[in-house]
């Protein structure tokens, strides 16, 4: 499996302070890299893998070409189209040394992808620490999302983590696909699942999300056992997981697990598919070129509510 | 640049040939200035004003001279003043018979020796025009440059509304009937007198319009507004005002023919009008509110968007509960008025009505850039220190125009100067030496490749910016000698504490509190540059200064890795140590080396601001390449907010950095918060609890822009669907579509959260 942790490092692709949609209060939610699904409209395409990636931000390119004159690898090449030399990228060939990011002055390059050791994040967040304690409107305090890609593949590196910020509420951001041993580190640590409900019908959830959804269920039904707090989130796509199944299936999870605080509507958008052209990737075909509409959203609720579940929101 | 938004301006120039004609006449007659201003006062008035435009329910638009005589610059002119170039623009599209033309070319011939500016300027010390030579900020390289001007009369407004203009009259011929006794001279007595007579008639004015009107209106409700502004108008020429009417139309006439730009803690002078009204039932709230509106819609005519402010809330107001109880109405006029202004301020405390804080947060929610909020419980003590005053003079400290702070009709702390601390910054590294303009505008010092530690270059880096810093402060005190000589301007000295009684102008002895302040402009900037150079040169000694001079002065051409390392070394806004200490040494040093100087010039206070008025953008043009990765004339960092897009650990980091530097040592400073609509209508309110903690630790001010990213890219692209867009750029208001493409893309990249 891609991006296990070692000697207590992680690869982290982004870490967010300031963050207000992820748990209660005022957060920071930690993005780690490496996932083993492949959900087909995954709008973070840099989290897949576990290894650096090079993202090209074309807009921002001003065509110096400077990056071509440093890249061993053959990365950057200079291709003359039309009589207009232009700036081609080939981010598969990349062996992630940065040298072309050390002279690109207009940030059209990033690597992402950092291997993060317990102190380097204690370090990123530390300028946070304090806005956990604001209290908002509903009273409660803020605290550390864990996010990815999928954060259970680094539970251990969370789980070490964790001990430098006693008393911090926690949060995890996942598709709850891990062995038991992980979950149940994880059901010790963290006080709030933020737990995805992609696919109800299993054949569909592995065309679709790249695995079996068995194992999700099977951990959703421990963690709802052992009384954590949960969230369910619905990422829907219009016309493509959006079907009156997986709507019963929603139902009737929510129906049949009363402790479930309620359940957010995550509705599908685009911002994916510039991230993957910037990774040099291409987009799924399969999936919708537009983000869902407010009437879609609408709709999803209305139908959920016909099926007499009212504790589903908008995210 | 102010075109005084009126309905149908003046045809031609036959004011302005009017104004000259009565001066001249003045000048040969008398030699005291107050006959002279006088005279200048009833040419003016109210040859100046606009009639009522119709929703007006207040009287008095204007639409100044081209020709004239002003107080502060944004009404025309500081003193007597001459719009040149649009006379002669006039000049050329050949209007009018040969007398007319003659009499336009008369103007510019007369008034070019003797217009205030020009006098100043011209007759600045050599030892000043020697280190600060140029006035030309917006066209030239310049390290520091004066802004000759007379900026941010807060006249008392309160004491107005309380006594009239007869009991101001009374007063003033009381000081008269005993100047001889007093050694005072009596004959700026007897021309405020001449002056209050000239507010009468243009009481008068306006009463006789406001009665014509009345009978042609075309609605009942109409009828009847008009009907009650000309028995407001005839009872203020009468008595002290006995209605919110008869005070708000009293203000708004007074300050029309100072000219005032800053109208005053309103919720204090019309507060206890208001109640009196409602809770006897003469007005409703719909009424008073339509007033407040019209009031704010007048302060918007006057078209100046660096200035307009009225102030509501916070500690030493004497009528607070009614105070409050006005604020709810301000706050919803302010909502209502999509306009620039005014600049609407709400002090608070931890003592505000949640009533009044939520109004405020409706109209930021909003989008409408407004109130400006200053926090009392930072700012009263950090006044104190700054001013060194005691409590219940600072809980009456008012911001100006870009937010510089002075104390309400007591003290003047005109911004006079300005000081390019990036620009002294590439000098320093060039050894005195200006790369753009091919000249030296310092002494002559080592190069930053000439120095041997970071210390020795930062210590340079300080005597240069000492070197300005001092002549700046002599400049100031230079231009109210210059000014106070020329003008008493009357109508101002007569509201300020105890300038009847000495029986002299503001700025010739009149005032109790005479202040400065030295604008500022680069900082951030700077501490960037500081911690490229100490990185770099120093301590890795990754880069020679050798190559870091080469690259700036190629404006990086070639050197995109040197660049990348400038761009790469630490910057402030992300609450970094390393750079954040350097950001706040360098302004404890500005603030304590520009505070030392009020005494070497006797002023009561000479006080550097950290503010912002494009100024960013404009004397930027003119600074080169600079050590944090800068382009040679692109914008410097605003006020002291973190450098586009270099606050790159969120909004939270950048919060622990801003509230780092002090305010105690200083007149004002500038923090912009930008928030998506999204992001400010939390559900829970997050940002709103977030505001609070950053006030609670010690933030004093903010400037809040709620606004969609996407709103501002759309703008850009379809000016024609965004034209009530208002964004705030440090210290001013503005149009986002009105904004130069430059301006606007600047705030497009400052990170909004």
């Amino acid at each position: 499996m891609t991006g296990q942790a070692t000697e207590l490092m992680a690869p982290v692709f982004d870490v967010q302070g300031f963050s207000l949609n992820d748990g209660p209060g005022i957060r920071t939610v930690v993005f780690f890299k490496g996932c083993p699904l492949s959900c087909k409209w995954c709008h973070n395409p840099e989290s897949h893998t576990g290894r650096r990636e090079l993202m090209f931000h074309k807009r921002l390119c001003v065509g110096c070409m400077e990056c071509v004159k440093v890249c061993k690898h053959g990365v950057h090449e200079t291709v003359l189209e039309n009589g207009v030399y232009v700036h081609h990228v080939h981010p598969e060939r990349c062996a992630g040394c940065g040298e072309c990011l050390k002279v690109c002055c207009y940030d059209a390059l990033s690597l992402v992808g950092d291997e993060y050791t317990i102190d380097m994040l204690y370090r990123r967040i530390e300028h946070d620490l304090r806005y956990y304690d604001i209290s908002t409107r509903d009273g409660k305090k803020g605290g550390v999302t864990f996010s990815g890609g999928e954060p259970l593949l680094y539970m251990d590196f969370i789980e070490s983590f964790l001990g430098k910020i006693p008393g911090v509420h926690t949060a995890i951001e996942t598709s709850g696909f891990a062995s038991e041993s992980v979950i149940k580190k994880a059901a010790k640590c963290i006080d709030l699942f933020l737990y995805d409900y992609k696919v109800t019908d299993p054949i569909r959830h592995k065309q679709l999300c790249g695995v079996d959804n068995s194992t999700i269920f099977k951990n959703l039904e421990y963690l709802y056992e052992m009384n954590k707090d949960i969230i369910i989130r619905l990422p829907l796509i219009p016309g493509i997981n959006d079907t009156p199944d997986h709507l019963d299936g929603i139902a009737s999870l929510l129906k049949t697990h009363p402790r479930i605080e309620r359940a957010e509507i995550m509705p599908y958008h685009t911002f994916g598919i510039g991230k993957s052209e910037e990774l040099g990737k291409e987009p799924d075909k399969d999936m919708p070129s537009s983000g869902a509409t407010e009437e879609d959203v609408s709709r999803w609720l209305d139908e959920l509510h016909e099926r007499g579940v009212m504790n589903v929101f908008r995210s | 640049m102010n075109h005084w938004k009126v309905k149908n301006p003046r045809p031609d120039l036959s004011f302005e040939i009017a104004f000259t004609a009565a001066y001249r006449k003045a000048k040969k007659k008398y030699n005291h200035p107050a006959q002279i201003e006088l005279a200048c006062l009833q040419a003016q008035y109210p040859a100046v004003l606009m009639p009522i435009e119709d929703n007006d329910v207040l009287a008095g638009r204007i639409q100044f001279g081209l020709v004239g005589y002003g107080i502060q610059g944004q009404t025309g002119g500081t003193g007597y003043y001459i719009d040149e170039p649009r006379v002669t623009q006039a000049l050329e599209r050949q209007a009018g018979n040969a007398k007319y033309r003659e009499d336009l070319h008369d103007l510019l011939t007369f008034w070019k020796s003797r217009n205030t500016y020009g006098q100043v300027f011209r007759n600045t010390p050599k030892e000043i025009s020697e280190i600060i030579p140029s006035d030309k900020w917006e066209t030239q390289p310049v390290a520091a440059s004066p802004i000759i001007r007379m900026a941010g009369a807060y006249i008392d407004f309160d004491k107005l509304v309380h006594i009239g203009i007869c009991g101001l009259e009374d007063e003033v011929r009381a000081a008269l009937d005993t100047a001889a006794e007093r050694g005072k001279d009596p004959v700026i007595y007897e021309c405020m007198l001449g002056a209050l007579q000239v507010l009468r008639n243009c009481c008068a004015f306006y009463q006789e319009e406001a009665t014509a009107k009345a009978a042609v209106a075309p609605t009942a409700e109409r009828k009847k507004e008009m009907e009650d502004l000309a028995r407001a108008l005839d009872g203020i020429q009468k008595h002290a005002p006995e209605s919110m009417l008869e005070g708000l139309q009293l203000c708004w006439l007074y300050g029309l023919m100072c000219p005032l730009v800053e109208f005053g803690r309103m919720d204090v002078y019309i507060g206890d009008l208001y109640v009196h009204d409602i809770d006897n039932g003469i007005i409703t709230e719909q009424e008073a509110l339509k007033m407040v509106q019209s009031y704010f819609y007048l302060i918007d005519s006057l078209d100046d968007e660096t200035d307009g402010r009225v102030i509501v809330g916070g500690y030493g107001r004497r009528n607070p509960e009614n105070a409050d109880r006005f604020c709810l109405v301000a706050c919803e006029a302010c909502r209502t008025v999509k306009e620039i202004l005014p600049q609407f301020t709400l002090r608070f405390n931890k003592h505000t009505p949640e009533n009044v804080w939520k109004a405020a947060m409706r109209c930021i929610g909003e989008g409408r850039t407004y109130p400006l909020l200053y926090n009392d419980d930072v700012l009263v003590p950090a006044v104190m220190n700054a001013f060194d005053v005691d409590r219940e003079r600072a809980e009456t400290y008012m911001p100006l125009g870009c937010g510089e702070i002075e104390f309400d009709h007591y003290s003047f702390g005109s911004p006079n100067g300005s000081l390019g601390t990036l620009k002294i910054l590439e000098l320093a590294i060039h050894g005195g030496y200006d790369p753009v303009s091919d000249t030296y505008l310092s002494f002559k010092s080592k190069r930053l490749d000439e120095c041997s530690s970071y210390d020795e270059f930062v210590d340079i880096y300080k005597k240069h910016l000492e070197r300005f810093i001092e002549c700046q402060a002599k400049y100031e005190r230079y231009i109210y000698d210059s000014i106070g000589s020329m003008h008493p301007f009357m109508m101002v000295t007569m509201l300020y504490d105890g300038c009847i009684e000495r029986g002299k102008g503001i700025f010739n002895g009149g005032c109790e509190y005479l202040a400065g302040t030295l604008e500022l402009y680069g900082n951030v900037n700077v501490a960037n540059s500081l911690a490229a150079i100490k990185k770099l040169v120093f301590e890795e000694k990754s880069l020679s200064a050798k190559t870091l001079i080469d690259a700036l002065d190629a404006n990086f051409f070639g050197y995109d890795k040197e660049r990348r390392m400038m761009l790469d070394a630490p910057k402030y806004g992300n609450d970094l140590p390393y750079v954040d200490d350097i950001l706040v040494d360098l302004h404890n040093y500005l603030c304590q080396k520009v505070r030392e100087q009020a005494p070497k010039v006797g002023l009561k206070s000479y006080l550097c601001v950290n503010i912002n008025n494009a100024q960013n953008t404009t004397l930027a043009r003119w600074v080169g390449a600079s050590p944090d990765g800068r382009k040679s004339g692109t914008p410097m960092a605003n006020a002291n907010n973190p450098s586009s897009g270099s606050d790159k650990n969120g909004l939270t980091a950048m919060l622990n950095s801003i509230v780092k530097p002090s305010h105690a040592n200083m007149a004002g400073m500038v923090q912009n918060m930008r928030f998506t609509k999204e992001t400010w209508n939390d559900a829970d309110g997050k940002v709103q609890y977030l505001l609070v903690d950053y006030f609670q630790r010690g933030g004093a001010q903010s400037m809040i822009t709620v606004v969609g990213k996407d709103d501002l890219y759309n703008a850009m692209q379809h000016p024609e669907d965004y034209k009530d867009l208002i964004v705030r750029i440090g210290g001013l208001s503005a149009r986002f579509v009105d904004l130069k493409k430059d301006v606007q893309q600047e705030i497009y990249d400052r990170t909004s959260y």
